[in-house]
Parts: structure tokens; sequence; C-alpha cells
């Protein structure tokens, strides 16, 4: 308590308990205000929701529209792949035109051949065959199906490799009626990364100045690691979309030391966040390497940390989620961050490629902390390596 | 019925579980019976009823919208007594703390004797309308210290100014009040 002065205990005495009532327009003001700011409108993370369960949905149910080996091509067990289709550079492919005509053209050939494309990315029409599979000038959804069925059964139908979608469109003039629709490659990552944390704080009122200098003084370099797994849709031209979740723990070394006091204190600070990604990436390939860019946002989710701070008013704060009377400032605090980030990925095996993801990632002050005095700016960086595992073949949008 | 009869003995427990659900009658509850304490406070730190009413305004949107952050420690009125201090310390501008005002002497010593009689005589209206009339920093700083029970520590953290600006404007305000107190009961004589 404080050393006070009769004068100051005459005015604590007197006011403490006095009233004077408000004027009676303000409880209304009050509603009408509260109404402004509460009118419906979807949350900040909404959109990070929706297209996670969208995209969620759409690789689930596109299982039924995955080109799956053994349900579609088993005539092409029958015999290696090598004898479907064995590029030679000299050989010549006639191309199918609209007008009924067809034409011979150098082929090109993709570099890589193998088993895991649809049977429908890319086939070698037969003399045969090829007036059914070049007329398509009157194809309706029915004889697109039936046409899809006849494809199956070609024997000389062969396939190209998925990890070099772009290297089809070349070839966009044999593709069949359905492929020129947009085909879509499923695939999950898998993802460990170590982040490097820099965070300043500042003040959102000059009155909190010194607070935020002392802050700054005493929060050292954060450290974290990240566990990431994320689903995502890509199309032959390597523009794709990601989402999934991410489990991040912080750790943080603080010596509080206040000022006028004796003795600092060293708390270990840890904080616990889920995040959820919403990525565009845009891919290309250089031969084996595959190069992207990826841009996106996080939600970010804090639900659990432990540790202490000093307040505003000096005194040491145990923030501590599961104690009983924790400071809730960051109490399933949500917040939003921008991602940016440079994939690189080679193929190691069937549908599986080793990736590495340099990445920045800026958090924006979060929305949900209007009570806290201070605004902090926390900037991530650090690389992800891990897996990616194309599911399925790929996929027509129903 | 258009809001819970507070003169009922309502207990703050119900009124905190109504105004976690969000329920508005209950909102309304808790506002018809702290508004008039809290408008007090408001009017502490602010130059006029019309700053007071909207910080006080601007203080209950956030103690309704934030209302699951009430931890049940202390009070309820002490929990909303926070918030409307807090909420007034937002529109504060620091220059105001370097405003000195001539003619006031600063020192180390300020008035710790014994009171005049008359002193306990002023009504809570003239106390108020006192503590109104002082310059910003000089209002902010006697509030947190004398009424709040803030330390000079933690005013020069929470305002970021030094702790003797804090003493400084502390005695300054002392003065001040003291003269207007006086020059006041020889204008009643």
């Amino acid at each position: 308590m404080n050393p006070k002065s009769p004068l100051d205990e005459l005015f604590r005495r007197k006011l403490s308990h006095y009233e004077v009532p408000p004027s009676d327009d303000l409880w209304d003001n009050i509603q009408l205000a509260r109404a402004k700011k509460t009118s419906p409108r979807l949350p900040f993370w909404a959109p990070w929701l929706i297209t996670s369960v969208c995209l969620s949905t759409l690789i689930y149910f596109s299982q039924d529209f995955l080109f799956l080996e053994q349900t579609e091509s088993t005539s092409l067990e029958e015999k290696p792949i090598h004898e479907h289709f064995t590029p030679k550079t000299d050989s010549k492919i006639p191309t199918p035109i609209l007008s009924g005509k067809t034409r011979t053209l150098p082929k090109k050939v993709a570099p890589i051949f193998n088993n895991s494309l649809p049977p429908q990315a890319a086939f070698i029409p037969s003399n045969d065959n090829i007036e059914q599979v070049t007329n398509t000038t009157n194809i309706t959804d029915q004889t697109v199906q039936a046409s899809e069925n006849n494809f199956t059964s070609f024997p000389n139908i062969t396939t190209l490799d998925a990890t070099l979608p772009h290297e089809l469109s070349m070839y966009s003039e044999l593709l069949p009626v359905p492929f020129k629709k947009k085909l879509w490659f499923a695939k999950i990552d898998f993802l460990l990364s170590q982040d490097f944390i820099n965070s300043s704080l500042t003040a959102k009122t000059p009155l909190f100045d010194a607070y935020s200098a002392l802050r700054n003084n005493q929060e050292d370099l954060k450290v974290s690691n990240s566990f990431a797994v994320r689903m995502g849709i890509s199309t032959l031209k390597g523009w794709g979309l990601r989402s999934g979740i991410q489990y991040s723990r912080m750790s943080q070394t603080l010596t509080l030391t206040i000022p006028d006091a004796s003795n600092g204190r060293t708390s270990k600070n840890t904080f616990e966040t889920i995040d959820i990604p919403l990525i565009l990436t845009k891919e290309q390939s250089f031969g084996k390497l595959r190069a992207g860019l990826s841009l996106g946002t996080y939600l970010n989710m804090a639900f659990n940390q432990k540790g202490s701070f000093y307040s505003p008013g000096g005194t040491l704060i145990e923030f501590t989620s599961s104690k009983p009377g924790a400071y809730p400032a960051f109490k399933n605090r949500l917040g939003a961050s921008l991602y940016s980030g440079i994939s690189l990925s080679i193929p190691i095996g069937n549908s599986l490629e080793f990736m590495a993801e340099p990445y920045v990632r800026s958090r924006i002050p979060s929305i949900s902390a209007e009570d806290y005095v201070l605004e902090q700016k926390i900037w991530y960086g650090g690389l992800f390596i891990g897996f990616r595992k194309q599911i399925g073949k790929g996929f027509y949008l129903p | 019925m258009r809001y819970l009869n507070i003169a009922s003995p309502v207990e703050d427990n119900e009124l905190i579980q109504g105004c976690l659900r969000q329920d508005r009658k209950y909102q309304e509850a808790v506002f018809r019976r702290y508004a008039g304490k809290l408008l007090v406070v408001s009017l502490r730190y602010a130059r006029h009823r019309m700053e007071a009413e909207d910080i006080l305004q601007d203080a209950f949107i956030r103690i309704f919208d934030h209302f699951d952050q009430f931890q049940g420690k202390g009070s309820l009125e002490g929990w909303m007594r926070r918030i409307v201090v807090n909420t007034a310390l937002k529109n504060i501008d620091k220059k105001s703390f370097s405003n000195e005002i001539i003619g006031l002497e600063t020192t180390a010593e300020d008035a710790s004797g014994a009171l005049p009689s008359v002193f306990s005589q002023l009504h809570e209206e003239e106390l108020l309308q006192l503590i109104q009339q002082l310059p910003d920093g000089y209002r902010i700083v006697f509030n947190m210290y004398a009424i709040e029970g803030y330390s000079h520590a933690e005013i020069s953290a929470l305002l970021g100014i030094q702790e003797s600006t804090s003493r400084s404007q502390l005695v300054k305000a002392r003065k001040m009040l003291q003269s207007q107190i006086l020059e006041s009961q020889k204008l009643a004589v």
C-alpha cells in the first residue's frame, strides 16, 4: 500500500463509493455500438476453414475419379510399360485435328515415362482407333463416357510421368476430351522444420513505450520446432493450393529483471500453437529438380503456453495456461501470418518426392488481442524438410 | 420486465454467468448496477462529462466483448474498474506529462500534515470537479497513485514516464488541489 497523505485519503474515501447516474441514452448507445461491431460477418479465419474443408472433401470424393490401375488398366499389366510405348526420337506421330484430317509432326517425347499417370494421359492411337479418338466435334457427355471406357481398353495406351505434368501440355492435341478438362493431382506433404523467430514489441500508445522497451530488452531469440501435414491439389501447369495443419512449439528463455528490483529471475517460456496454412503454389520442373514458389497465409491458434513475464504494472505475471487463474492474454489467441517459401523437390520413388522448403513468415497483429497494450511483430524463418506423396493418379473435378 | 430488477438480491455470480452467455438482460443488469460507480472513475480521468461517458461506453463494450477473460479472482467491480482505467489511459497524450505549471514549486516534501477541517466538509461532487480541473498529467498521476493505489514504479511503467516525473506530478497535483480548496473557501467566506 502506498503511503498516503490525508489529502489522498480524503479523495479516496469520499469518491470510492460515490455514484453519478449516467445519461439515459448511454445503455442504448452501448447496445448500438456492439450491434454494429458484431454485425453478422464471417470471422477472419473462416476462409482457412472453408478451404480446408472443401479441399478435404474434394480429395475424399475424388477417389471415385482417380485412375487406379487395378480397376481401369488391368490390360496394362499384361505387358511391361516400355512395351506399350517406346519412344523413338525419329518416330512420327499422326496428330488428329478436328477437320478429320491427320497431319504428321515430329514427335516430341516427354523425358520420363512410367505408369504413374492415367491411361488417358497419353496414348498412341492405332490406325483402327484414330477416327474414334479424333472425331470429337459431336461428343456429348454420354459419348465422352463411352470414349473413356474405350480408351482404357486400348492395348497400346501408355502413361506419362505425373511428376512432369506441364510437359504434357505440348501433347494437348493428342489428348481425349475428358483430359482437356482440368486434370488435378492430389498430394500430401509430411514436413519437419526448425524455425528461428525474431520478435519486436511496440506500444500501441506512447504510454507504454517504456514497457515495450523493457520487454524488448528482456526477450531474446526464440527457437521453435514444427511438424506439418499439408494436403493439396495441383494442376498440370503446376498451379496448386495446399492446406493442412501444423504444430509448433516455441521455446524462449527470459531473464526477468524489473527496474528497482535487486534480483532477476530466469523464466523458461514455451508456447504451443496449431496453425492452419492456406498456400498457393506455382511449380516448374528443371530436369529432375522441381522448384516452386509458395505464397499464402497461416491461421495461428495459440493453445498452450507456460512461463511468466512482467505486466505493464511491473508485477510478475504467470501465464501458464494449465494453472488456475493464469493470465489469459494468450489463451486461445487467434492470429494470422503471411507465408512465403521456395519449395524444392526431387523424385525418390514411385510417386514420392524428397522436398525442402526454406521459408519466411511474418505475423499479422492479432485481431483478438485488443486489450493487450503491445503490438507484437514476429518474423519466422526456417527450413521445412520432408516428403511429398502423390495420392492416386490424378482426377478431374466433377 | 425490460431488464432484471437489480434491487432484487441478484448475486454477482448470477450476473457473471448471464454475461458469459451474452444474455442481454444480465448485461443490462450489470450496467445498471455498476455504471454509476464506473462513471465516477471515468469522470476522474476525463476533462468533462462528455469525454467520461465516451470512455465509459468504450469500456462497457470491452467488458461485454471480453467477459470470458474475467477470471473471478477478484471482484467483478474491481475488474471492471481496471478496464475503465485502462480505457481512459489509452486516450491520454504523453505530452501531458511534460506540461509544467508555472507558479507551483516542486519539492520532494508535500503536504502530509493534518488537513484543515474545511477539507472534510467538501462534497463528493466538489472533489470530483477539483480533480477534473487539474492539468492532464497531474490528474492522471493523482488518480493512479492516490485513488487506484499504483506505486510510482508501476505508474512509470504504465505511462512510459520517469518515476521522478510521476513523483513530481503528484506533488504538484496535491499542492494545486490544496490551493484550489483554500481559494474556494476564501471565496465562499
